[in-house]
């Protein structure tokens, strides 16, 4: 871009050359990202040499694990069953208590412009926190087991529908809830005639892309001892049952495929 | 449909004193405006695009605060002297208010009998009042009634959004029936209608202001109908009212002054004006 000024020697008749000269910016731009990612690459140990050899250890893993062990399927299922669980509760305390939350950090509806940022630095914090790292809070705060775990869902469900609860309020057509409030109707009640169920099925939408992300985060969660099959499955990997581990990896994907496939369904119904 | 004929005992007077709006960029929308409106009285405001006519309206609901001059509904002082009455005071108002606006300002996926008993959420003191579902037995029939008022009742369990434009401003006036208003105030209730929809809404919206009895205070975009229906002509230009009458004492031609461009003549030029300030 810099440099290039109409009425250079090269260009004819006012044609942009095939490149552009970059600033001095974008050279600089493009030589720390370049040196960011050679500098990552040597210091993370990643080689091809790993690769290889890791690659021998995965065929390793698969022949160990084929064919999978069925034998421990019921508690396998009993234990996905309780992982779908704490992401059904958690996902819908989180939506739940995120209503409020959204409508003080919507501009539309935030009564002060203090409260506007407060609640949305507070949901931008509940959102910048991993959820795993929630979950070993909250196991310090209530003990190893389910409970934790939702506790953890719930507070990363606030922050995912605070967040795009909100801004579907700040879209919302200002009309609809003025004529409202000109009825002479309370605050509250205006929220419950106008606002929910105007967004109510981008709540919806929101709400179940939250539950498909919940699935997949219980199943981690249960690796730090927040219930869960991930607690299965980390046992199954240090007894280097493998074939046993694949039983539940399996089920793992069919019920996230599944849970995908019918907030689908039910988002296409709705919108 | 004359004033004296309207002698609404509820009715609400209306008056506006020296009212002046300026908004921060510097634009004046209003400029020293007074006029009063008698109770019953039906009266047409009139004046192109960006004269001042929907902030006129919106200081009178208190949505928008003067920047000086005064504001009075009935006994109410919506604002005064730059400051506008307090939330519960506007509230109290409100519920005798009906509002009647261009877009209809109805929640589209709402179905037609709930958004028609939201106009009774005024006098509501709790939840159960906000779904159909459990509103008191008096409120649904209320409701029901409004509806067979403005002939939507066969539309009851359909989504608002499925009717026709005229239909919708129909719900409405159903939703501002229920709400039992002492005073109408209508923002360009027929603009996004076709002609005979708007036609039949400015009918429903007089007879029901007359068979009531209420004080209306309607924005207009077309001259002629403000002429057969309006008891009282207003029009703004500029911010300022340029013409103050009886309607029976204006011509089409008059009116259509209003939308040129050049200068309209001040108060008292045109024949019938400046009669009542």
């Amino acid at each position: 871009m810099g440099g290039e000024s109409p009425g250079k020697q090269d260009d004819k008749h006012g044609v942009p050359p095939r490149l552009e000269r970059p600033s001095l910016l974008t050279w600089l731009a493009w030589v720390i990202a370049l040196g960011l990612f050679v500098s990552a690459f040597a210091s993370s140990g990643f080689s091809p040499g790993t690769f290889s050899g890791g690659f021998a250890n995965l065929l390793d893993f698969f022949a160990r694990a084929l064919p999978p062990e069925t034998e421990r399927l019921p508690a396998v299922g009993a234990a996905t069953v309780e992982t779908f669980q704490m992401a059904l509760i958690g996902t819908a305390l989180g939506s739940l208590l995120s209503l409020p939350l959204a409508l003080l950090a919507a501009r539309n509806f935030s009564p002060h412009p203090v409260v506007y940022y407060v609640t949305r630095t507070f949901i931008a914090f509940l959102r910048a926190i991993p959820d795993l790292v929630w979950a070993l809070v909250f196991i310090v705060a209530v003990g190893l087991g389910p409970p934790a775990g939702i506790l953890a869902l719930t507070v990363d469900a606030m922050g995912f529908c605070g967040r795009f609860f909100s801004e579907r309020i700040e879209e919302l057509d200002p009309k609809p809830i003025e004529s409202l409030r000109l009825t002479g109707a309370s605050p509250l009640a205006v929220v419950f005639g106008s606002v929910v169920p105007a967004a109510f099925p981008s709540f919806v939408a929101t709400t179940l892309f939250a539950l498909e992300s919940a699935t997949r985060s219980a199943v981690v969660l249960g690796l730090v001892g927040a219930g869960g099959i991930g607690v299965e499955l980390t046992t199954s990997m240090e007894l280097m049952r493998y074939d046993e581990a694949l039983t539940i990896i399996i089920v793992i994907f069919l019920v996230v495929v599944a849970v995908e496939r019918t907030s689908a369904a039910i988002r296409r119904r709705i919108i | 449909m004359k004033a004296r004929e309207r002698t609404g005992s509820r009715a609400e007077s209306l008056g506006v004193q020296g009212l002046t709006k300026r908004f921060p960029g510097g634009t004046v929308a209003l400029d020293d405006v007074s006029f009063k409106v008698e109770r019953g009285e039906g009266v047409m405001v009139l004046g192109h695009n960006g004269s001042g006519k929907s902030t006129l309206l919106r200081c009178l609901v208190g949505l928008e605060t003067p920047t000086s001059g005064e504001v009075r509904i009935g006994d109410v002082r919506v604002s005064s002297a730059g400051r506008t009455a307090g939330r519960r005071k506007l509230r109290s108002l409100w519920r005798r208010v009906g509002y009647v606006s261009q877009g209809f300002g109805l929640v589209e996926n709402l179905s037609v009998f709930r958004a028609v008993l939201q106009g009774g959420l005024g006098r509501s003191d709790g939840p159960w009042w906000w779904f159909p579902a459990t509103a008191p037995e008096e409120e649904r029939d209320r409701a029901f009634a409004c509806m067979e008022r403005v002939g939507v009742e066969g539309f009851a369990r359909r989504r608002v959004s499925t009717l026709s434009g005229g239909q919708q401003q129909r719900v409405a006036m159903a939703r501002m029936l229920m709400q039992d208003p002492s005073l109408i105030l209508a923002d360009e209730p027929v603009a996004s209608l076709d002609p005979r929809a708007g036609r039949e809404v400015m009918e429903l919206l007089w007879e029901i202001g007359r068979e009531r009895g209420l004080t209306v205070v309607c924005i207009l975009h077309q001259p002629e109908l403000a002429l057969e229906f309006g008891d009282r002509l207003l029009a703004l230009k500029a911010g300022r009212i340029v013409l103050d009458g009886p309607a029976s004492g204006f011509s089409a031609g008059d009116l259509n002054v209003l939308y040129e461009d050049d200068e309209v003549p001040a108060s008292g030029a045109l024949p019938g004006s400046g009669t009542e300030g």
